[in-house]
């Protein structure tokens, strides 16, 4: 399935877009496409649901898809590969002693680290061995998905097998978190090819997101914040508010606390994204998402009370302590002017 | 006989009016912010809810820091002796004793109390609480209001974790507010019907308080 010139410019142009870059960068970025030597990648899996991969092989249109691996060489990924079992293998093996500090890693999924790390194996190999043995010798790590970047769903309370994400435990090269629950396809190939043709990582925030895609606020970028500032606002799943598209505030919506390009550049190629179909964000690209409480609920709860039932609480609490005080006193006075006379 | 003394500057006069005016209207504000009630305002009308309520917050925030600024700075000098910390922070013998003494008067163990002009230990400590619980307020605030400048994310990342336990934080201390209002308020006026002759319920308009011998 060869990548006709057409959409091999369409899928460049669309990066370069989501990348923020003017136009006069298609050029530059079609001939680093074309030139440069398809740098070799090694995909791992770990604690993941395979969303991450899937999201990337199932686009609508196959553009981003195709172009990522017209881009690259992608040496090892167990969910596509054609090897197996020890054949498999040795082509990891070979492509890591081939070009040491020279390929790109891909991490996707927690890395668990109880009991010695028996928790994920892959070929006997724990997930800590493997990241030892291929992450450390790569030349850039690009942790995919919210389970590498931060720990995900895995790493959620009590985090039973002590999930660790892929930052947490490479030692050496650098790590690129695209997070996402899954990640949009566009943010990979915006950042392979910035890689290619700048031949450097992107600007990367705090948390080490590229900032192209991970530098705003979903909230300040919504389609429904008209209806924010107005004060129009969905009170209940399929009801009027929410016929009418207003903003997701109420049911819960995480976009005032997430960064992520979700509202520009959109998913699956049909310009869809959660809030636009008329559900919250539950604010995957930010770490410890699961722990945040409900997606429908602003704020986690205290000891199984909502914030504000906790509140008012401890303050009727303190106004009958108050209130038990003062008659005391009171009580006091009288029964020292009894006993007085 | 009483003697009428100079306590309270008018820096620290000022101080309180605005912490209180503007924790009022940051509390009702921030309520409305975090949960908008009363119903979708109708389409096509001047509307606005949302943003006006948020500008409010912000301007009036603006006020709140100012007030808390200038409350640090009393501490260390420039007002009166007693709004001094080390008037009544128990940091020193003197006011660890008296920290002890006013909560055993508080509970009604005993009758003697030391006379002071100032604040009690027990008071002082909790205004100095209230300061620090003000510091978390303003910078997760900050946080809140500059999402995408480095600095106040960062900031946010580094003291809280995440930018959602920021939001967390910034309201669960919001009651810490409406408590220790209640617990003030009731302790001030208990104080003042113990010993009216004080007239501390005045002193905070008038700055002074009488230093009556009971």
């Amino acid at each position: 399935m060869a990548l006709t010139r057409r959409e091999f410019l369409k899928g460049i142009s669309l990066t370069v877009a989501a990348l923020g870059l003017p136009a006069e960068f298609i050029p530059r970025m079609v001939q680093a496409a074309m030139a440069k030597k398809r740098p070799p990648v090694i995909w791992l899996h770990f604690q993941e649901c395979t969303g991450c991969t899937e999201t990337l092989l199932r686009a609508s249109h196959p553009d981003v898809a195709k172009l990522i691996f017209e881009l690259i060489s992608l040496d090892y990924h167990e969910t596509i590969m054609a090897a197996a079992g020890h054949q498999a293998e040795k082509s990891l093996h070979d492509s890591v002693q081939a070009n040491k500090g020279k390929y790109i890693c891909v991490v996707e999924g927690g890395i668990p680290t109880a009991d010695k790390g028996i928790h994920c194996k892959i070929a006997g190999k724990t997930g800590v061995q493997i990241i030892k043995e291929v992450a450390n010798n790569a030349a850039a790590v690009i942790a995919i998905g919210t389970c590498a970047a931060f720990g995900g769903v895995q790493a959620a309370k009590p985090n039973p097998t002590r999930v660790k994400s892929a930052g947490d435990l490479i030692k050496g090269p650098p790590v690129v978190n695209i997070p996402g629950c899954p990640p949009n396809p566009a943010n990979f190939l915006g950042f392979i090819l910035h890689y290619l043709t700048f031949g450097k990582l992107p600007a990367l925030d705090k948390l080490g997101r590229p900032k192209f895609a991970y530098g705003r606020l979903i909230h300040d970028h919504c389609e429904r914040r008209a209806h924010f500032d107005d004060g129009r606002y969905a009170e209940e799943f399929g009801g009027e508010g929410h016929k009418l598209g207003y903003c997701l505030y109420k049911l819960g919506c995480k976009g005032p606390q997430t960064y992520a390009n979700c509202p520009t550049a959109r998913f699956n190629d049909v310009g869809a994204w959660p809030v636009g179909i008329g559900h919250g964000c539950a604010g995957c690209t930010e770490p410890g998402f699961w722990d945040n409480g409900s997606f429908y609920e602003r704020l986690p709860e205290i000891a199984g009370l909502k914030v504000d039932e906790a509140g008012g609480k401890a303050t009727g609490a303190v106004a009958v302590a108050a209130g038990v005080h003062a008659v005391a006193g009171v009580g006091r006075k009288l029964a020292k002017a009894k006993g007085g006379k | 006989m009483s003697k009428e003394q100079y306590v309270w500057s008018i820096p620290l006069r000022l101080f309180h009016l605005v912490f209180v005016v503007s924790i009022v209207i940051l509390t009702v504000t921030g309520f409305y912010i975090y949960s908008p009630g009363g119903g979708a305002v109708a389409e096509e009308t001047i509307g606005f809810d949302m943003g006006a309520t948020r500008s409010w917050h912000f301007i009036v925030a603006g006020a709140f820091v100012v007030s808390v600024l200038l409350r640090l700075v009393l501490f260390v000098g420039g007002g009166t002796k007693y709004e001094k910390f080390t008037d009544f922070a128990p940091v020193n013998n003197r006011n660890l004793k008296n920290l002890f003494s006013t909560i055993a008067y508080y509970l009604y163990l005993t009758d003697k109390h030391e006379r002071r002009l100032g604040h009690n230990a027990l008071a002082g400590s909790s205004y100095i609480g209230i300061v620090l619980v003000s510091l978390v307020q303003i910078l997760s605030g900050f946080c809140l209001l500059y999402p995408e400048s480095g600095l106040w994310q960062g900031t946010g990342l580094a003291l809280f974790g995440s930018i959602a336990t920021v939001r967390f934080v910034h309201h669960i201390f919001t009651w810490l507010f409406i408590l220790f209002a209640v617990i003030h308020v009731y302790i001030a006026v208990w104080n003042h019907v113990r010993t009216p002759a004080e007239g501390m319920l005045l002193s905070i308009f008038t700055g002074k308080k009488q230093d009556s011998e009971e």
